[in-house]
């Protein structure tokens, strides 16, 4: 059992509106180790705010809690701007949904690669720029020289996902938190660029946490799944044991999917019971 | 004898109910509580009330004139030249003997004037010019961007100056040219807008209805531009303000012996050295006016303008 | 053998001009029968919903020919055909006007034909839909993405159409408001006995709902099949498979083949 890179307890986040308080994430709990995490759930579950909690890059107006939010051996919770800038990209990298608002878009992708390297390590441009070709090649973009003189707005959509994931690697990072980062991409670029991601990971030992509300993909992808609802963790499970869910939630969600492989006159609808607010 | 007890609901209680109210029976209530929730956050900025406050205390000023002058602007009493202020003359009186208090509450009138005009023409014609072009793209887009192009490209004091030239010095003319000057920036700003809005299915739905296209323009397109339309405008007094008490000052715009600001600002510039008070006062008057409606349009942008958060 | 309702044949959209030009669709040919459900599977750019937006005129710059009940579709502006062909939108945030209620909006297709028992109708579509009249003032902003497309299909229904256009209706929904609203365009389909061609790029979604498909790659139509051959694997074409393949979600076996479709820098 590999030992915790993320340890996250009791994470609650409100925000405080003129209809009142809303309460994004309610007491959640979880660990994540060398593995990859799902976080699955609908809008508004809270998923995406957890993910972003980590970083500290929830919106000034949301009042983040916890009894414990630990990476490795720095209090994150107790962490100042100051030390939260040196982790953020260097230790902990955040992976988005769309490059094209990821990258500034005036700047060619390389340089902006290789600056992100050089904030995080005193190294020459050259030394930079070297790196950067490794790890152009290392998301499996055939010609590396070529694509880092490419403004943002010239490459595609799977290969700008491609460069998000160099740009966080490259400064080798423990834990990589990825919100939807292939919602916005073609079913069969998805799965070039996940499979990269997976290589990486696991080639580096990384912790990996991936938001989406894919159910279907994150069960294929993930090592461990968290269902969340309405800020809740209400299931947490091994993916390979998804379609033995217990929860009516989890349940409902699976139920109602459409499948290719067995048609149905009509779909289950996910009815949703209030006793699940309260767990 | 008892007099029958009449029981109305509280109209105040009534009133606020309905507006706050979760269930709307009409489109004329859903409106209302648009307008009404938009009142509240207005309401809630400190610097929008008090540019709302300037606008109708000028408004308040120019209507109720006549009660609020303490004398009548073109009299004349050349043996009470160029007194300061005191408590017979509030703002004291100016090279002719004229109570400068009194001409700058008539003035307010011209000012007033200048201000509803001025956005009565130029507003509705960018608007029309810019959606239109906008939507219909193609050679009318060309051509009407490029009739904006040729009034964009004279500084605005200078175009009004001409068009005053050929047209004859006054207010009136000096109304035209100011609109003739103003409308060209709204104009562009519908039209980047409708080219904005063209695509939104919305646009695409009601095309699929039937809709001709100058419905859809005039019902679907206007609505979404109008509220930058305004911002702009009111954004922009401030500088029609300027620009007219600029041709009021170069005595192009209300001729003497109206009581028109730019002017008095002109003539008593020769005056500022011993009495301060004629030119200061007009100033401070235009100054005050412009800032209330610079913090109006701020404050209506924070308001109207759906992106900003 | 009755004639199709729908018929497209030879269709060709062509976006930009010289270095620039795009042959957005490609040549396509395909019939739909009178109270089928026709889908169109493709990633993005293939080309589907350029087709939708052709066939119900939105976009007049097409050669080849279509013809819906015999009558073929004008290259301009047709009020008639509004009354024929509607569409429901993907993305339920942008198909609605900001600043138009649900009274307005509804209205708004009655008001241009000059229809004189709109009061009736709306009355009709919104029950239609599951929405109560409580949803009747209210503005966009005050809906949930599921209330919006309801809306937007009650919209597309107001003028009693033959054939309803689906363009990627549940794409932007939530899973569980996605399983009510494709519920929801089964039942209208039984009751109003309309023909729907719908896009999408999800094949849960296509298996679920259509009678055939045809899937399609830059501009052209690879094959056309029917969904119990699409359930059971029987496609001919590797592109199809591999599609087929990929909606299950991730899988290590994909790999090699995944290697392959690798974009070319």
């Amino acid at each position: 059992m590999s030992e915790a890179i993320l340890t996250v307890d009791g994470l609650s986040i409100r925000f405080r509106t003129p209809q009142g308080v809303l309460q994004a994430v309610r007491d959640i709990s979880f660990t994540v180790g060398r593995e990859k995490v799902g976080i699955v759930g609908e809008s508004g579950s809270g998923k995406s705010m957890t993910g972003r909690s980590i970083l500290k890059l929830t919106p000034p107006a949301a009042e983040v809690s916890a009894r414990v939010l630990r990476f490795r051996d720095i209090d994150l919770a107790a962490a100042d701007e100051r030390t939260m800038r040196g982790i953020r990209g260097d230790r902990i990298g955040m992976i988005l949904q769309d490059a094209k608002f990821a990258l500034n878009p005036v700047q060619r992708v390389g340089r902006q690669i290789a600056e992100a390297f050089r904030i995080h390590r005193s190294a020459s441009k050259a030394e930079a720029r070297e790196r950067t070709l490794a790890m152009l090649e290392a998301v499996k973009i055939r010609n590396p020289r070529r694509v880092f003189d490419l403004y943002p707005h010239e490459v595609s959509g799977g290969m700008g996902q491609r460069i998000m994931i160099a740009m966080m690697l490259i400064p080798e990072p423990d834990l990589l938190i990825a919100d939807e980062p292939t919602s916005a991409l073609d079913v069969t670029v998805r799965l070039s660029v996940l499979r990269i991601l997976e290589e990486l990971v696991s080639d580096r030992g990384l912790g990996l946490i991936f938001i989406s509300h894919d159910l279907n993909l994150v069960a294929t992808f993930c090592d461990r799944v968290l269902i969340m609802y309405a800020g809740r963790i209400v299931e947490s499970l091994p993916a390979p044991e998804l379609h033995r869910a217990q929860h009516p939630y989890t349940r409902g969600l699976l139920d109602s999917l459409p499948r290719i492989d067995a048609r149905r006159a009509r779909l289950p609808v996910l009815t949703r019971d209030p006793a699940w607010l309260a767990a | 004898m008892t007099a029958e007890a009449r029981t109305d609901a509280p109209a105040n209680g009534g009133l606020r109910a309905w507006l706050l109210a979760d269930t709307v029976t009409s489109t004329g209530q859903a409106r209302a509580q648009k307008l009404y929730l938009g009142w509240r956050r207005f309401s809630s900025n400190p610097l929008a009330l008090i540019g709302l406050g300037i606008v109708v205390a000028l408004v308040m000023l120019a209507v109720f004139a006549p009660l609020v002058a303490t004398h009548d602007p073109f009299a004349q009493s050349l043996d009470r030249r160029l007194l300061p202020p005191s408590a017979a003359h509030w703002l004291g009186t100016d090279e002719l003997g004229r109570d400068i208090w009194s001409r700058i509450a008539y003035g307010a009138r011209i000012t007033l004037l200048i201000v509803l005009l001025v956005a009565l023409i130029a507003a509705p014609l960018g608007l029309l010019v810019g959606t239109v072009a906008g939507y219909l793209g193609g050679w009318v887009d060309v051509a009407l961007m490029r009739l904006v192009d040729v009034f964009l490209s004279f500084p605005g004091l200078i175009l009004a100056l001409a068009f005053v030239a050929a047209l004859g010095s006054g207010l009136e003319n000096a109304i035209l040219a100011i609109a003739l000057t103003a409308w060209p920036p709204i104009a562009r700003l519908a039209r980047a807008e409708t080219l904005t809005v063209r695509r939104a299915d919305y646009i695409a739905a009601v095309r699929l209805a039937g809709a001709s296209d100058l419905r859809i323009i005039v019902r679907h397109i206007m609505p979404i531009c109008i509220p930058s339309v305004i911002i702009r405008i009111t954004l922009n007094m401030a500088g029609i303000i300027l620009t007219a008490a600029g041709l009021g000052f170069l005595g192009l715009g209300a001729q003497p012996p109206s009581p028109e600001w730019g002017a008095m600002l002109s003539t008593g510039r020769a005056y500022m050295l011993g009495s301060w008070w004629l030119a200061a006062m007009p100033g401070i008057a235009i100054l005050i006016v412009s800032l209330g409606f610079n913090l109006l349009g701020d404050a209506l942008r924070d308001v109207l303008d759906p992106r900003a958060s | 053998m009755s004639l199709p309702f729908i018929s497209v044949r030879g269709l060709r959209v062509r976006f930009g001009r010289g270095a620039n030009l795009i042959h957005a669709v490609d040549g396509v040919s395909f019939d739909v029968a009178e109270g089928e459900v026709f889908g169109l599977v493709g990633e993005s750019g293939c080309g589907k919903s350029t087709i939708l937006r052709a066939i119900s005129a939105l976009h007049t710059e097409w050669t080849g020919s279509v013809a819906i009940g015999g009558r073929p579709v004008a290259r301009r502006r047709d009020p008639a055909m509004a009354r024929i062909v509607q569409m429901v939108f993907q993305d339920p945030y942008g198909s609605l006007h900001p600043k138009h209620t649900v009274e307005t909006a509804l209205m708004e297709p009655i008001r241009i034909h000059g229809l004189d028992d709109g009061a009736r109708r709306i009355d009709r579509v919104l029950t239609e839909v599951g929405l109560s009249p409580a949803f009747r003032y209210r503005y966009p902003h005050q809906l949930s993405g599921g209330q919006r497309q309801r809306v937007a299909i009650a919209r597309a229904l107001i003028l009693a159409p033959r054939l309803l256009l689906l363009d990627e209706p549940t794409s932007a929904l939530d899973v569980s408001v996605q399983a009510e609203i494709l519920n929801l365009l089964s039942d209208i389909r039984r009751m109003e006995n309309l023909t729907y061609i719908l896009v999408s790029h999800d094949f849960g979604v296509i298996a679920h709902m259509c009678d055939r498909v045809a899937v399609m790659n830059h501009g052209v139509i690879l094959e056309e099949l029917t969904v119990e051959d699409l359930m059971q694997g029987r496609m001919r074409h590797d592109y199809t498979r591999e599609l087929y393949e990929a909606s299950a979600g991730y899988s290590r076996r994909l790999r090699a083949r995944a290697e392959d479709a690798d974009i070319a820098a």
